[in-house]
């Protein structure tokens, strides 16, 4: 059968034509990978402090869960004020944000950017945030620190008078409960970024309250004890409660980009051990059924022993023990996944082995090497499509499985083994974080679904004897 | 035997026009045996398929071999050519000049020759690559012979390029068109282009053909070419192999079981009979005259297409069902089958005891039985 004849014998079977549409998708996302994300996200997947930086909201789900539920996210908005440049040691502004959606925001951060004059690295300036809110309450001193940064950084859910002085404005509308978090010791736990833009009634310590809609202004109040300390720019950037296409998880990792760089290591990976085990295999295998005798006993008796070896346990000491890089999981793969075809090809090489033009072929006198690759291997070649289609989702299945299991022993390559193993190690599922265990989950089923839908097709247009 | 012949002596026998000469060859096939008969130190058996046979091939002759299944017509024919090994005995071939030069080249002078013939049983596998292209075989099965997944111009460009016969992929290309014509496979050109589950049983039996002309052999073995093709495609194979005989001055040794086919396609018939050869001569000696009591039996079974004669049940003077190559009956291998040895009580003895030996009992008719 020519490769012609197989492309158009394939292209009869819809669920081949489903499989290449959904290959085509994962391949679309790999390679459009550094074209449709920050490239060096790529490779700075694990450092969280280049994520931090970049201003993505934690632990927020997907931008369009707000069409689904009819409900606003807030989204992220900066606000910069340039401070003037003049005489004087007090400088107070205000910085207004529109509250809108329905869902709060889910962090605020402030920047103060100053410049020093030579020789006063050290000197100190003091930051106040005094909060106006929409119902007419306002919090004095949300914010009040000194600092010598020349940026400063303050975040308003990890600043602990930040933290303090909401939940104690809080308190008042909310005693019973503020008693009973206050007892148990479980203030920290209380997103005081929610509560801030909530209602101030009853419940609201519990994250019960509804949103307060409307404007807050914040009061911004800088000193400084000399001139040695110019004011520059103040930055407001309110981070919003939902964002991207599959939401972040609370490193404030954007999980699509973890998706897609996930697709390249996963298809890279699943290719390459399924065609090069394949490989090995239907040549292991064509060797020794053409040869025969004693050396196709032993060889076949060393299979044996190989393909009864228990993967799994022994990938993960292996992989902990060989500080993995991806190329070393590709090549332990490969070295416990070859003996998969060879008894298929085997058998397959037998049969063919006795046909008569393999005979005819000695008697013009075709040497061993021209006939195993001339006749024998020919004709098994198109079966190995479909073996190599089936042996990829094996593959990435175990890769998910080793990379899930080694979470952070495991290799420095994204991952979705890798991100569904952070989800674990951080409860995304108990705290109703869908969105970090779903992408990675689907797209590891969904590319074993690809191949094995290819294969089934491949399957059935090269091995007649299936044909319905 | 008393003794040993060499290759030498049975040159010294052969006349200018032999081709070939099978002396006391013979192929055993051993039995599988289990791990519990080697404990055992069971005896190995052996399939005797073929066992102890010698003729002669004239040049540009149809030498056919008949007989049952499972006589070893078709072990003969694939060891003649060495697909198989012989277990021993000798296989003189006459070599020409260029081929024996090439044999020289390969082995390095150490294969050896005997007034130009070389014994085709003393040439290890690694070396016979010159010799395939003087001895050819066509397979019963036109069907599972052409690889299935190669079209008639790639399976017959195989012997040209494992040869390096041509220069050029054209030049090849004009070769094998006329190798296809000269088999009477027109036109050509479209046939070469033609996958083999396109073509019939005959034109695949003709491309066979044509694959063995390719490489200018100078003996070809037709192991019952036409047994499986269809009785309206056998005339043109046939034709096809005597012109392999008449234009290109081939020998060919046509394995059949078909005595009629045997008698108008071929110039001598050798008869075998449980790895034995029973009867030798002329095709017409052997049909007009037949000796042997299993050769008569086989003639009177040819059908006579009259009819008129439709309602005679012929007499088939044979009994009983070959028997098999492991368990050689003792004597003449016939005796259980022999309707002559029930007539004859007084040769019984002679034919359960000792094997009889081929006599010459006219000239050029051989036959290996007790009555002569």
């Amino acid at each position: 059968m020519g490769i012609k004849d197989i492309v158009s014998e394939f292209l009869r079977f819809k669920s081949g034509l489903i499989g290449v549409f959904l290959l085509l998708i994962i391949v679309g996302m790999a390679v459009a990978a550094p074209v449709i994300s920050d490239e060096e996200a790529g490779y700075r997947w694990y450092d969280i402090e280049w994520w931090t930086e970049k201003n993505i909201p934690k632990g927020v789900p997907p931008e369009w869960v707000g069409i689904i539920e009819g409900r606003e996210y807030a989204s992220t908005s900066e606000f910069t004020y340039r401070i003037p440049s003049r005489e004087g040691y007090r400088f107070t502004f205000n910085i207004s944000y529109d509250m809108a959606a329905d869902v709060p925001p889910s962090d605020v951060i402030l920047y103060i950017n100053v410049s020093k004059a030579e020789g006063a690295a050290d000197e100190e300036y003091i930051v106040v945030m005094n909060i106006y809110r929409p119902d007419g309450t306002s919090l004095s001193r949300v914010l009040d620190l000194t600092t010598a940064a020349p940026l400063a950084k303050i975040t308003l859910s990890t600043d602990e008078k930040a933290r303090s002085t909401i939940i104690t404005f809080m308190k008042k509308y909310d005693p019973e409960n503020f008693e009973d978090i206050t007892s148990r010791g479980l203030t920290n736990v209380i997103d005081v970024v929610k509560i801030l833009f909530s209602e101030a009634q009853e419940d609201v310590l519990l994250e019960k309250a509804p949103p307060l809609k409307g404007e807050y202004k914040f009061e911004i109040t800088l000193f400084r004890r000399s001139t040695n300390v110019t004011f520059n720019e103040a930055r407001l950037v309110v981070l919003g409660s939902a964002y991207g296409i599959f939401g972040t998880d609370s490193f404030g990792r954007d999980i699509f980009v973890g998706i897609i760089w996930g697709a390249r290591i996963a298809l890279v990976l699943g290719l390459v051990v399924a065609i090069v085990s394949v490989l090995i295999g239907v040549v292991y295998g064509t060797v020794s059924a053409y040869v025969g005798g004693w050396t196709d006993e032993i060889l076949q008796r060393i299979q044996e022993f190989a393909i009864s070896i228990p993967l799994l346990p022994l990938l993960l000491i292996l992989a902990y023990t060989f500080k993995p890089t991806i190329w070393n999981l590709i090549l332990l793969l490969i070295v416990f996944s070859w003996p998969g075809p060879v008894k298929t090809i085997r058998s397959m090489a037998l049969q063919i082995r006795e046909q008569l033009y393999i005979t005819a072929a000695k008697a013009v006198g075709a040497s061993t090497s021209r006939i195993v690759l001339r006749y024998i291997l020919p004709q098994i070649l198109p079966y190995t499509f479909a073996l190599v289609a089936f042996a990829v989702p094996g593959a990435i299945l175990t890769e998910a499985g080793v990379s899930f299991l080694l979470g952070a022993q495991g290799t420095l390559e994204i991952t979705w083994g890798r991100i569904l193993s952070d989800a674990e190690r951080k409860s995304a599922v108990l705290t109703g974080m869908w969105w970090w265990v779903l992408p990675p989950g689907f797209m590891i089923a969904i590319s074993g679904l690809a191949f094995v839908l290819i294969g089934t097709a491949l399957d059935r247009v090269l091995n007649p004897r299936l044909l319905r | 035997m008393t003794k040993e012949f060499t290759p030498q002596d049975y040159v010294k026998e052969l006349s200018e026009d032999d081709l070939l000469a099978v002396r006391d060859l013979v192929k055993y096939f051993p039995i599988r045996r289990s791990v519990l008969d080697v404990i055992a130190r069971r005896r190995q058996k052996f399939v005797r398929a073929v066992d102890h046979i010698s003729f002669d091939i004239k040049k540009g002759v149809i030498f056919s071999l008949v007989g049952e299944s499972g006589c070893g017509k078709t072990t003969t024919g694939m060891t003649l050519v060495r697909l198989y090994d012989p277990t021993s005995g000798h296989i003189l071939f006459k070599v020409d000049d260029e081929t024996r030069k090439k044999l020289d080249d390969i082995s390095g002078g150490r294969i050896k020759f005997y007034d130009g013939y070389v014994d085709l049983a003393q040439v290890p596998s690694k070396w016979m690559k010159p010799l395939r292209t003087k001895l050819q075989i066509i397979f019963q099965d036109p069907y599972s012979s052409l690889n299935p997944a190669y079209r008639i111009r790639d399976i017959l460009m195989e012997p040209l390029v494992i040869h390096g016969i041509g220069d050029s992929p054209e030049e090849r290309y004009e070769i094998i068109l006329k190798a296809l014509e000269a088999v009477k496979l027109v036109p050509a050109e479209d046939i070469a282009n033609r996958f083999p589950h396109m073509l019939s049983g005959g034109q695949r039996q003709r491309v066979n053909i044509a694959k063995a002309l390719l490489l200018n052999p100078s003996f070809v073995v037709a192991d019952e070419p036409i047994a499986m093709i269809d009785v309206s495609l056998r005339a043109e194979v046939l034709l096809s192999i005597l012109d392999l005989k008449e234009k290109f001055g081939v020998s060919v040794l046509f394995i059949t079981h078909d005595l009629t086919i045997a008698y108008n396609i071929s110039d001598y018939i050798g008869v075998m009979y449980l790895g034995k050869l029973v009867e030798l001569g002329s095709a017409e000696q052997i049909i007009k005259n037949p000796l042997h009591p299993y050769t008569q039996a086989l003639v009177a079974a040819i059908p006579i297409p009259d009819p008129n004669r439709r309602h005679i049940i012929k007499d088939i003077r044979i009994k009983g069902e070959i028997t098999s190559a492991v368990n050689v009956p003792p004597g003449c291998r016939f005796h259980p089958r022999c309707v002559a040895f029930d007539e004859h009580p007084e040769i019984q003895a002679r034919c359960k005891a000792e094997e009889p030996k081929l006599i010459e009992v006219e000239k050029g008719h051989y036959v290996a039985c007790h009555l002569y």
